[in-house]
């Protein structure tokens, strides 16, 4: 013990000092709450100054080249698309569409909810855009049929979270990058998956609603002329779905261009079709868009720059090779990957997480012989888990923020929908084919 | 003194902001124009790429500098929460002091690399200008970004609010006030 914390001061250079060191101070100073800039810089620099010797202006030129991929542009076109539809009509139309042809059934007010939270998750690409847009129409609805409150909340937190798994998904694009991965093929491969999640959720609605029935409120049937306003309201909305998605399984358009059409979609609908928002509201959007964009970029970028210094020093391979990973088989090595990555969300933003063990694993997935692809499904899923999770879930401060409920009340009926979400990893590790055979249908794999 | 002080924050402020939006907006005409040159002319812009990597890093460094003076980069705040509200100032000032230290050191080594890139008189391919030029926005973002976390520890010495940065003070229930 003594030598190890000596091996810390003498700036040994044995990876498991090094990993010691830099994981306490990160951990240390993200619970004094510094911001998350800080800690990994701070842990970058103790590496690079203190262990190894390296020049640090090594961290701005990471920094640059982790900002730089092509593919990283179609993150702020989504925001911009999202942020632009968030101040629009496109959630109402969407939601009002699915109410007209379930709404009246049993547990038709939750499972409207949760199918519109998926379709403008798959619209916007943004899990707390869908909780603010979504979640603030359909709350006092399920209210006032008598929904307990702690269910609503979940209901719609979790629902949101299948937005981290149909594409857009900036989870997804993230991973992409950060593991060298197509993204079109990682769209493609997140949507079977994130329409089994919100099936599953639906049918838990069901129960739930069955379950409470006495107290628990039928709305009226839509009547037919109802239905098609509904339907010819939405025709505008629906059409980012079949442009992003359609466009990216036909092979026609990159997600990079796919997210710019997006944006013009989003202008040509809300601004000239609608005219539900003015040009200030688009310079808003932007000036939005930028401050979003800019807080995970220099993350990113950090991120990087942290990544090129563990793989600079070996420490994934040195870290993982006594697990002997590359001999077990492919499902534990997944059930590794998708613990550490739970356990990691749970306590961090899941971008961070992204960031820091993406470039610790992906040795070990390419030895193994794992698709890449695959893992990226399974790591965005527990991205879309840990934000829902306590203790820190940042949807949970989210839905806080907006719903104005204290902690305990959000988070009180978060257990089964936690259940499920675990349910479905284990479904995607035992059963990869869900997420892997549309995309070898349509890649000719 | 205290009044021209406050008179350059908002100027700058204005003048972030309009880099930033400007940025994204831009991104976004390169971004159709290309992809739309390329689907109906067959045609795209041989710039574009670079454009949009020169624009996100532009947006990035001076979009940081504009999070850090609206207290919006993230922070893990679950135990900072459960502190007293003494505790949380005294952690707030300490940490605003640290970071300061943090980004004029990340300032200055942008700034010797910025140096460098510019000896060797590196060119963008595309473009064919000088990339110095542009990545001089990295050490002035950070420089920005140390200035707002050094005026935040000095706005916290003085006055018995806790400030998250020069203009934004943080209240009870998470909803941050910008002054």
């Amino acid at each position: 013990m003594i030598d190890f914390i000596g091996g810390i001061f003498s700036a040994e250079l044995d990876p498991y000092v090094i990993t010691f060191a830099l994981v306490i101070s990160m951990v240390v100073l993200l619970f004094m709450s510094f911001p998350m800039i800080v800690p990994l810089a701070v842990a970058c620099l103790i590496g690079l100054l203190h262990f190894s010797d390296v020049d640090p202006q090594v961290i701005i030129q990471q920094m640059v080249t982790g900002i730089s991929p092509t593919a990283l542009i179609s993150v702020p076109m989504f925001i911009l698309a999202a942020d632009i539809m968030t101040r629009g009509k496109t959630a109402n139309y969407l939601l009002e569409l699915i109410e007209a042809f379930v709404g009246h059934k049993r547990g038709g007010l939750p499972i409207t909810a949760c199918l519109s939270c998926t379709l403008f998750g798959s619209v916007s690409g943004s899990t707390q855009a869908t909780v603010v847009s979504v979640g603030q129409i359909m709350r006092p609805k399920l209210l006032k049929a008598g929904y307990k409150d702690s269910f609503v909340i979940s209901l719609i937190i979790n629902a949101s979270d299948i937005a981290y798994l149909i594409p857009p998904s900036i989870g997804l694009i993230l991973f992409g990058t950060l593991a060298n991965t197509s993204v079109g093929e990682l769209f493609v491969a997140g949507i079977a998956p994130g329409v089994v999640l919100a099936l599953l959720f639906c049918i838990y609605s069901y129960v739930y609603s069955v379950q409470y029935k006495d107290s628990i409120a039928l709305v009226d049937k839509k009547t037919w002329p109802e239905r098609l306003q509904a339907v010819k309201n939405a025709l505008l909305p629906l059409g980012f779905p079949v442009l992003i998605i359609g466009g990216i399984y036909s092979g026609i358009v990159t997600p990079t261009e796919a997210a710019s059409f997006a944006v013009l979609y989003a202008i040509i609908v809300e601004a000239i079709i609608y005219r539900e928002i003015s040009f200030s509201d688009i310079a808003k959007a932007a000036l939005n868009t930028g401050l979003i964009t800019a807080v995970v970029f220099i993350l990113v970028g950090i991120g990087q720059a942290f990544s090129w210094y563990i793989s600079f020093e070996m420490i994934p391979q040195s870290l993982l090779e006594p697990l002997e990973l590359s001999s077990s088989s492919p499902e534990f090595v997944m059930f590794v990957i998708a613990l550490s990555f739970f356990i990691g969300c749970m306590f961090v933003d899941s971008i961070v997480v992204l960031l820091i063990l993406t470039p610790i694993f992906m040795p070990i997935v390419t030895a193994a012989g794992l698709d890449p692809v695959l893992v990226g499904v399974l790591v965005t899923l527990q991205m879309a888990i840990g934000s829902a999770t306590p203790p820190f879930g940042c949807d949970i401060f989210t839905a806080i923020a907006i719903f104005d409920k204290p902690y305990m009340e959000i988070i009180k009926g978060t257990p089964p929908f936690i259940a499920i979400l675990l349910f479905m990893s284990a479904l995607l590790i035992f059963f990869p084919e869900i997420a892997l055979l549309p995309r070898d249908f349509l890649f000719d794999k | 003194m205290k009044n021209s002080l406050f008179i350059i924050n908002r100027v700058t402020e204005k003048l972030e902001a309009f880099v930033i939006s400007a940025g994204i907006i831009l991104m976004m005409i390169n971004s159709v124009v290309n992809a739309m040159g390329r689907y109906l002319f067959n045609y795209s812009l041989y710039f574009s790429e670079e454009l949009n990597q020169f624009l996100i890093v532009i947006v990035t460094f001076v979009g940081f500098a504009y999070a850090v003076r609206m207290g919006r980069n993230i922070r893990m705040t679950a135990v900072y929460d459960l502190l007293t509200f003494r505790k949380q100032k005294i952690l707030t000032t300490f940490i605003a002091f640290s970071s300061a230290v943090l980004m004029f050191y990340l300032s200055y080594q942008a700034y010797l690399y910025v140096l460098e890139i510019r000896d060797i008189n590196r060119l963008s391919s595309a473009l064919q200008i000088p990339v110095y030029l542009i990545y001089s926005i990295i050490p002035f973002g950070f420089f920005i970004a140390g200035l707002q976390y050094g005026s935040s520890f000095i706005m916290n010495l003085l006055h018995s609010e806790i400030y998250l940065s020069f203009s934004v003070i943080e209240t009870k229930d998470n909803q941050d006030m910008q002054l």
